[in-house]
């Protein structure tokens, strides 16, 4: 099962990395280390491979006269203590070892690459031999193994570094297993074979492209291993017999003449350490760019560097329809949320404000990316490193969030506002039991001890109306259904006890029957706490069923605000309206649905007259010229237009 | 028409691995699905809809059944000959991000779907991706994007091109518009609907949104637990279903409706209660469902096309030729509820429907005892006139009031109900 949920995240965090953009080669020598260890392995490969014309004497040639002596110019490294050059016996030496890691690694490839890949793809009960043979190999002691095979056959160093490169197999096995089955349960995949391709093409085409990256990363590790080995086995005097040189000879040579000099010890210890740290960082680099990281670039450093930025702006732009009645429980004005993009910043939410009543539940409603996310992102101040959000003021409950600390504000995530998102079940660590984490989450909120937060958790799965809490306590977030995993998700949101609960579409990745009983559920959680509810969404039905207020949200910015009755009945802003009759309801079936033609402009290309005008129907030339301030209609709504007298006629 | 896709007795086992046991994905499923038209399937999540999709799709092997596709069985085709079908059944699935290879340009993965058409050159098979790719309204700058550069709605009409290109006659469409915000929705769902009428291509309709299927489907074919419950006319399944599951997956789906949602709710709430009170006062709680009932059939037949009142045109007519006995005033009251079938009294459970019908008697009983069944006989009129004319404020008043001369009032004749007590009897 590990080898399923690796395999997930692997797949996860690649398709991410393909999301933005460059592909996997110019990620990976886009990384200054990659390029620089490439380089060095590269000069150290070939100045072995052509050790007879590049080194200055022969392996075995003794200079008499300098017996262990330091570098000088007629040798550069120095000699050993019968005379020889250190710099030409490395190199010669070098041949030895890098044959043995090229035989470890070719073996360990074929088997690992085969294995994995055949399991993989063909499944059934190939997939569980294939894998019962890698846990078998799993289990023998490599190094017990390696010393008996170097004691039948002597200082045979293939044999050795063959029965490496079988012992590292299953390892690489495993790994290009459950890569490959990652890949094999993607849609793509199921469309090649839609489409007519045979399982070889499927394989050449599809599978390989994800196998390649978590498999190079192994396999560079495999080599780093395989050269450690090698000159462990020459140093033990296992390997190829003195006085033929090999870096492991030459580190046991080192030792020896440690009483007189110990410099030897510096060049010869030195290149295994070389060639090994290059090959991981390689490794590492090679996973990067896989996973889509580029920890070598500058950017990547700014990025890490960076975390939220919060500021808080000048005074309050007035903007927003002011609160009346209670004091609002949650209240924004004026927050604008940027995120870096290369080396600038751009802004994803524009001056947004709104303001939640105790008890409220508000709607955010918009397509996909109108920045209906990142708005609640800001509020609850969980954006990627580097974002930043001003704001003339967020407060919660009277405490102004924008003065806090990340320490500070911590304490407020989870305690006063609870937070579920759209995916219950990637929202849930795989790798822990849901009571377990349920229980940590009440632990964490209210500082009770194991047996009171094992009850309370109890009673949380009781209130989410989970059927048997306890057999579902025992389960693993994979084993729920869409409806349970977002239950528990619920339930640890409630784990805080909040007077505020932020939910992003919580509902829309399940089916219409578990949808309405979520619903259900919150309304009454609503009901018996008092719990106010910001709810994302594009359904309407949803923002009907279960709010009282709505903000539709365009490009960034609050078009519209109204409470929900109102808002369905007579929306006043064009983009509203529009959303609202994109729905199949009042339109006779298989019939074109009205829509509203293109699509939402993209942060950064947002126009500087009204955003929605490319897109509107009553679009004029003074929708064009400036930014379009929210107009107040009735003491409760408002809209972000100026024809919304016009629209008044235009809907009947 | 002859049908293109006959599926008989379909069953599908997913083996169990180690512990995990056999899982029968699909029990005896027979759809058909005419050349041109479009079968929409619905079910709950796991009710084993996409299994039914992917067996025609062949890339799961049925246990037992018959797969016709143009008369020919395709269900145990493996190999060269299955894949030779792929020029005539197609897909379009639920993920755009997931569906395409993220390492591939759009052309080469567009490309992919010609593999088992006659060979041809590959100016003519750019030409092709070309034409197909504008015909779903992008240009030549995409065949060499990568899908990472297309938002969610482009890819999903890439994956439509994809799935068009070789002119197929089905195409398996499995949940192609759930992850797309519906205004995205309605314009893969138009040019869906675009394409079949120019293409005349058949959809096999996926989707657990009955909106959508409604929208969409000539036929529906519903799942549940791998069993088929019930199939039939588009318009006939989802506005007049004959199973509870049906029913049941009909009143979860959500309206913009927001009066409808909250009359719904509460029905669903006063069911709950009266399910789950064994010992308490259930005449009170079964008076409450019937009243949440009524306002709902209401608010339903509003929230059709067209509300009409032709349930209560029998019971009325009765009622107005002077039979009225307490027979036909229940009767009377019953019709309210048939106003809109698929979602009142037939959703009833049948363990709570001897309680409404138990409630409806008890209180029709006390008004005819009362001499007031010639008032409810005139509510009832205003009630059938108010639909008829869309005043919904005023039928919402009426269905409100039936019982309201049975609370201890000072003028048990008062005013209003007097005057329709004179109204009903002119
Ligand atoms: N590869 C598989 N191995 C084992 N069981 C499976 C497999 N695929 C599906 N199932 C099971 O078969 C049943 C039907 O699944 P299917 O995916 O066809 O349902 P669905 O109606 O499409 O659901 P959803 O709306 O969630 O997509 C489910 O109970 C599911 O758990
Ligand atoms: S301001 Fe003008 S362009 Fe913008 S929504 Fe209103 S009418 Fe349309
Ligand atoms: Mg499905």
């Amino acid at each position: 099962m590990s080898a399923v949920i690796e395999g997930a995240a692997i797949k996860e965090q690649s398709r991410r990395a393909a999301e933005r953009g460059a592909g996997f080669l110019p990620r990976l020598v886009r990384q200054p280390i990659v390029v620089a260890c490439s380089l060095v392995l590269l000069v150290i490969v070939l100045a072995c491979v052509f050790a007879q014309w590049v080194s200055p004497y022969e392996p075995l040639e003794q200079d008499l006269q300098n017996t262990a002596a330091g570098p000088s110019a007629s040798h550069l490294l120095g000699t050993d203590q019968l005379g020889r050059d250190i710099l030409s016996r490395m190199l010669h030496g070098g041949q030895v070892t890098l044959l043995g890691i090229v035989q470890a690694v070719a073996v360990c490839a074929v088997i690992g690459l085969f294995l994995g890949l055949t399991a993989g793809t063909l499944g059934g009960w190939v997939e569980t031999v294939a894998m019962r043979l890698c846990d078998l190999l799993l289990a023998v002691p490599g190094l017990v193994m390696l010393l008996v095979i170097l004691g039948i056959y002597g200082n045979n160093e293939a044999a050795a570094m063959i029965t490496l490169g079988v012992i590292m197999a299953p390892t690489l096995a495993r790994v290009v297993y459950s890569a490959t089955i990652a890949v094999r349960e993607e849609l793509y995949v199921a469309s090649a074979r839609v489409a007519g391709l045979t399982s070889f093409q499927i394989m050449r085409r599809h599978i390989l492209a994800g196998v390649t990256g978590p498999a190079l990363t192994q396999i560079s590790i495999v080599a780093a291993v395989a050269c450690i080995a090698e000159a462990g086995i020459g140093f033990l005097g296992l390997g190829v017999a003195p006085p033929a040189p090999s870096w492991g000879n030459l580190v046991t040579d080192a030792q020896n003449v440690m009483p007189i000099s110990a410099w030897m010890l510096v060049p010869t210890g030195g290149i295994i350490a070389v060639v090994t740290l290059s090959l991981t960082l390689l490794g590492n680099g090679i996973r990067d760019a896989y996973m889509g990281r580029s920890s070598g670039s500058s950017k990547a450093f700014s990025w890490r560097a960076l975390a939220v930025k919060v500021s808080q702006a000048e005074s309050p732009a007035g903007g927003g329809a002011a609160p009346q009645g209670q004091e609002p429980i949650l209240s924004v004005k004026g927050m604008t949320v940027g995120l870096p993009r290369g080396s600038s910043e751009v802004t994803i939410v524009d001056d947004v404000s709104f303001h939640v009543a105790p008890g409220e539940a508000v709607a955010i409603v918009g397509e996909s990316g109108c920045g209906k996310s990142v708005t609640i992102s800001g509020v609850l101040r969980v954006l990627p490193m580097g974002a930043h959000v001003t704001a003339a003021s967020i407060s919660f409950k009277g405490t102004e969030l924008t003065s806090l600390s990340e320490r500070e504000m911590n304490a407020y995530r989870g305690t006063g506002i609870g937070f579920i998102s759209q995916e219950p079940i990637s929202s849930l660590n795989p790798a822990f039991t849901v009571g377990h984490q349920l229980e940590e989450a009440v632990r964490l909120h209210r500082g009770v001890g194991k047996g009171q937060a094992r009850q309370i958790a109890r009673e949380l799965m009781a209130r989410v109306r989970l059927p048997e809490p306890e057999a579902v306590a025992k389960k693993y977030p994979h084993e729920l259904s869409g409806g349970m995993a977002q239950r528990i998700a619920i339930a640890r949101a409630l784990a805080g006890e909040p007077e505020l609960l932020i939910a992003d579409e919580p509902t829309t990745a399940l089916d219409v029957s578990v949808q309405c009983e979520i619903l259900d559920l919150l309304r009454d959680l609503r009901e018996q706490t008092g719990m106010a509810l910001i709810l994302v969404t594009h359904d309407w039905g949803v923002v009907a069923e279960a709010c009282d207020r709505a903000l539709v949200m365009y490009a960034g910015q609050v078009v519209e605000s109204a409470d929900v009755q109102s808002i369905i009945a007579h929306p006043a802003h064009p983009y509203t309206r529009a959303l609202l009759q994109s729905s199949s309801v009042g339109i006779a079936p298989r019939q074109l649905l009205p829509v509203i033609a293109g699509t939402v402009p993209a942060p950064g290309y947002w126009p500087h007259g009204c955003r929605f005008a490319s897109r509107c129907e009553l679009a004029e030339d003074a929708c064009r010229t400036g930014p379009i301030p929210m107009v107040t209609l009735e003491e409760s709504s408002a809209a972000r237009c100026i024809r919304t007298d016009v629209d008044e006629l235009v809907r009947t | 028409m002859s049908s293109l896709l006959e599926v008989r007795d379909l069953t599908v086992m997913y083996r169990g691995r180690g512990r995990r046991k056999d899982k029968v994905a699909l029990e005896g499923v027979s759809v058909s699905l005419n050349e041109g038209e479009t079968l929409g399937l619905v079910g709950e999540s796991g009710s084993g809809k996409s299994t039914l999709g992917n067996t025609v799709l062949g890339l799961v092997r049925p246990e037992r059944g018959r797969i016709g596709f143009d008369g020919n069985d395709i269900a145990g085709l493996t190999g060269a000959a299955r894949r030779k079908l792929s020029t005539q059944i197609q897909a379009v699935f639920q993920d755009p991000y997931t569906s395409f290879n993220p390492h591939r340009t759009i052309e080469q993965s567009m490309g992919e779907t010609l593999a088992n058409s006659p060979p041809m050159s590959r100016r003519e098979t750019r030409a092709r991706v070309l034409a197909m790719l504008e015909r779903v309204g992008l240009d030549s700058t995409a065949l060499s994007k990568f899908p990472a550069q297309f938002s969610g709605g482009q890819r999903q009409r890439i994956s439509i091109a994809r799935a068009l290109l070789p002119e197929p006659r089905l195409v398996v469409c499995d949940e192609s518009v759930s992850a797309l915000d519906l205004s995205v929705q309605a314009q893969i769902l138009n040019l869906l609907l675009e394409l079949q009428r120019e293409r005349g291509v058949a959809y096999l309709f996926i989707t657990h949104d009955l909106s959508v299927v409604r929208h969409m489907s000539t036929r529906i074919a519903v799942l549940e637990h791998g069993k088929l419950i019930e199939q039939g006319d588009a318009a006939g399944v989802t506005d007049e279903p004959s199973q509870p599951y049906t029913r049941r997956l009909i009143s979860a789906s959500l309206s913009a409706d927001a009066e409808l949602q909250r009359d719904r709710r509460s029905t669903r709430r006063a069911m709950t209660l009266l399910a789950a009170d064994a010992t308490g006062d259930r005449s009170k709680l079964a008076d409450e469902v019937l009243r949440t009932l009524e306002h709902q059939a209401v608010t339903e037949v509003f929230a059709q096309l067209v509300p009409q009142s032709r349930a209560l045109a029998l019971p009325l007519s009765r009622g107005l030729a002077g039979v009225a006995d307490v027979d036909g005033v229940t009767a009377l009251r019953a019709a309210v509820l048939e106003l809109a079938p698929r979602t009142a009294e037939a959703m009833t459970p049948a363990a709570m429907l001897t309680f409404v019908q138990e409630a409806r008697a008890r209180k029709c009983s006390a008004l005819f005892s009362r001499g007031q069944s010639g008032m409810l006989y005139g509510l009832i009129r205003d009630l059938a006139v108010a639909i008829e004319t869309g005043d919904r404020a005023r039928a919402l008043e009426l269905v409100g009031s039936f019982d309201e001369p049975l609370e201890p009032s000072p003028h048990p004749n008062g005013a209003r109900a007097g005057e329709h007590t004179i109204e009903s009897q002119a």
